[in-house]
């Protein structure tokens, strides 16, 4: 038991110190997870927002298969990912494997059915009305459809906010395809997995802090987002 | 040519006909009113004109080209603008709700601010400019869904019951500028409405929508003072209606025998034709003694009942033909009509409008 407090006392200390390594892991992780949230997020909303304002066949049965993928293992994007990258696999030629870039990917890749399932559940909570109004005030389609999402901003950033979270936290896919590189490429989550198993605790609990800050972070905004909505 | 053509309209929904062989034209510059009670199929009409929705059959012309719902539009939508029913605002401010349409137009900054200013003074609705839309009330949120409409100037301007939720002060305020609109020659009006005084308001041409069908369409004064149907005729204030028959006639004055009572109507239908005479409440005379009119219909009646209702009152009279008549409060307190009274009617023979049975 003194053992996890003296841990718990020298993390806290890590982090009011500035640790150089620390901060390092944490501001990579950050950077790659903001990244990976910031691209999916500029695909998928949009997406999301074509997908809800069309109709076609099968559209019922696709919205479906995108909710089912909400939790699709890390792991097996990881695998996904590699294998595509991998010297032998169809992409490998870009030497990608083992970069932050591949990285941001696979967390992009990740975080996409659940952007794009939760961006058409915002918008089909917007008032079909409002989408008849914006045409019939001379909006093409479009700027309908940028109208409708303008409508569900709020419901929408809840939305990116939980994917951003859901990216920071998984560990799966990054040790697969980023393989914890000291330096370039380990983040929290990889750092955590790898100090607890070499007995570092304080590290790993610095490191852990510093993870259950951002999620608090992420769930207070998201908090704050969904009273706004109404 | 008219503005607007509609040629052989239907809808079905799943399988059931919303609106069936509907032929209209619209005119420049007039107020078109859709007048029929509700779930005649009005909203699904104007939504088709609109460009919102697409028809099962038939087609739509404006300035004869054919025109389509669906696929990229916006050309010809820029055209039209239709304020729904229930007032819908976007989740921002007065003033960004007004400026949509000139937004989307990309019309520059300097442009919209002085239009979006304008308008909200026009509609009086300038102390909300920066209020969120979303927390105004009912009334004023269908202001500012008028003033959005307006301000892009719209060729057509659609209006499905633009008064349906207001009360009588903004309901009013509302109507002057709708005629402001058409007066000031930009734009048509095409409107829906379920209330009579205010179709007569404020139409030059009435369309009759029931179940779905158009039963008579005209210019005001035929469709009010000449309604061709029984139906029409009941929706636009005819209360009574009585079946007969045509028992004698000279030249267009016909003798209808009702139950065992005879009216005098004009009408050259032949003799032996089963007709619906159809009368409007007001076009009923009351007096205690028998009076010496020019009215060729003078009856004695039974009051079954009175409700006094500012400023006008309905009385509900038995005899040998029931019927229901509207006067002033005043005159029904001067000659003291209380259940009960014997009393005499009189209607003029013009005042009633014969429609022979199909």
């Amino acid at each position: 038991m003194t053992e996890i407090w003296q841990g718990f006392l020298k993390a806290v200390e890590l982090i009011i110190t500035f640790d150089r390594e620390v901060m390092e892991i944490a501001l990579r992780s950050l950077s790659i997870s903001l990244l990976a949230t910031l691209i999916a997020s500029i695909l998928c909303i949009p997406l999301g927002g074509i997908l809800q304002f069309y109709f076609f066949t099968g559209k019922r049965a696709l919205i479906s298969l995108i909710q089912t993928f909400y939790s699709v293992p890390t792991v097996l994007v990881g695998l996904f990912v590699f294998l595509l990258f991998s010297r032998l696999g169809p992409l490998g030629g870009l030497n990608l494997l083992f970069t932050p870039t591949i990285m941001v990917l696979g967390q992009a890749i990740l975080i996409t059915p659940i952007l794009i399932g939760l961006t058409i559940s915002a918008l089909s909570g917007v008032d079909k009305s409002l989408k008849d109004t914006a045409l019939s005030l001379g909006a093409t389609n479009t700027q309908a459809i940028i109208t409708i999402i303008k409508e569900a901003r709020f419901s929408i950033i809840s939305a990116i906010l939980l994917a951003f979270g859901r990216a920071i936290s998984e560990v799966g896919c990054v040790i697969m395809v980023g393989g914890n590189i000291r330096g370039f490429t380990r983040v929290l989550t990889t750092a955590i997995a790898l100090e607890t198993q070499r007995g570092e605790i304080e590290l790993s609990l610095a490191l852990g802090l510093i993870l259950l800050l951002i999620s608090l972070t992420v769930n207070l905004l998201l908090n704050i987002y969904q009273q706004r909505k109404v | 040519m008219s503005l607007i053509t509609v040629t052989n309209l239907g809808k079905n929904i799943q399988g059931r006909f919303i609106l069936k062989n509907i032929n209209l034209k619209f005119e420049k510059g007039e107020i078109s009113v859709i007048f029929g009670p509700t779930s005649a199929g009005k909203t699904t009409l104007l939504r088709i004109i609109g460009l919102l929705d697409e028809p099962t059959t038939g087609f739509i012309t404006i300035n004869d080209l054919e025109v389509k719902a669906g696929i990229n539009n916006a050309l010809f939508r820029r055209k039209i603008s239709m304020v729904l029913q229930k007032p819908v605002v976007f989740n921002s401010s007065v003033w960004d709700n007004v400026a949509y349409g000139l937004r989307i137009r990309g019309l520059s900054y300097e442009i919209i601010r002085n239009k979006v200013g304008e308008t909200l003074n026009h509609f009086g609705l300038e102390k909300y400019a920066s209020v969120n839309a979303r927390k105004l009330s009912g009334g004023e949120m269908q202001k500012v869904a008028l003033a959005r409409a307006m301000i892009v100037e719209p060729e057509i301007l659609i209006l499905d019951e633009p008064m349906a939720n207001l009360d009588v002060k903004t309901s009013g305020e509302v109507e002057e500028k709708i005629k402001d609109y058409v007066y000031s020659e930009k734009g048509t009006i095409i409107m829906s409405t379920h209330d009579l005084q205010q179709g007569q308001r404020l139409a030059d041409q009435i369309s009759v929508i029931h179940n779905g069908t158009i039963t008579q369409y005209g210019d005001k004064g035929t469709v009010f003072y000449h309604p061709e149907t029984v139906e029409v005729a009941r929706f636009i204030g005819f209360d009574n209606i009585l079946t007969g028959i045509i028992v004698d006639r000279i030249a267009d004055l016909s003798v209808v025998k009702i139950s065992q009572h005879y009216l005098e109507v004009i009408s050259n239908e032949p003799v032996g034709t089963e007709v619906d005479i159809c009368l409007r409440p007001e076009d009923i005379t009351i007096s205690l003694n028998r009076p010496s009119t020019s009215a060729r219909n003078t009856y004695l009646c039974e009051i079954k009942k009175v409700s006094y209702l500012n400023p006008l009152t309905r009385v509900k009279l038995d005899g040998n033909i029931p019927l229901t008549c509207l006067i002033t409060s005043s005159s029904a307190r001067d000659l003291q009509l209380t259940t009960g009274m014997q009393v005499y009617v009189s209607i003029k023979t013009t005042a009633m409008r014969v429609i022979p049975k199909k």
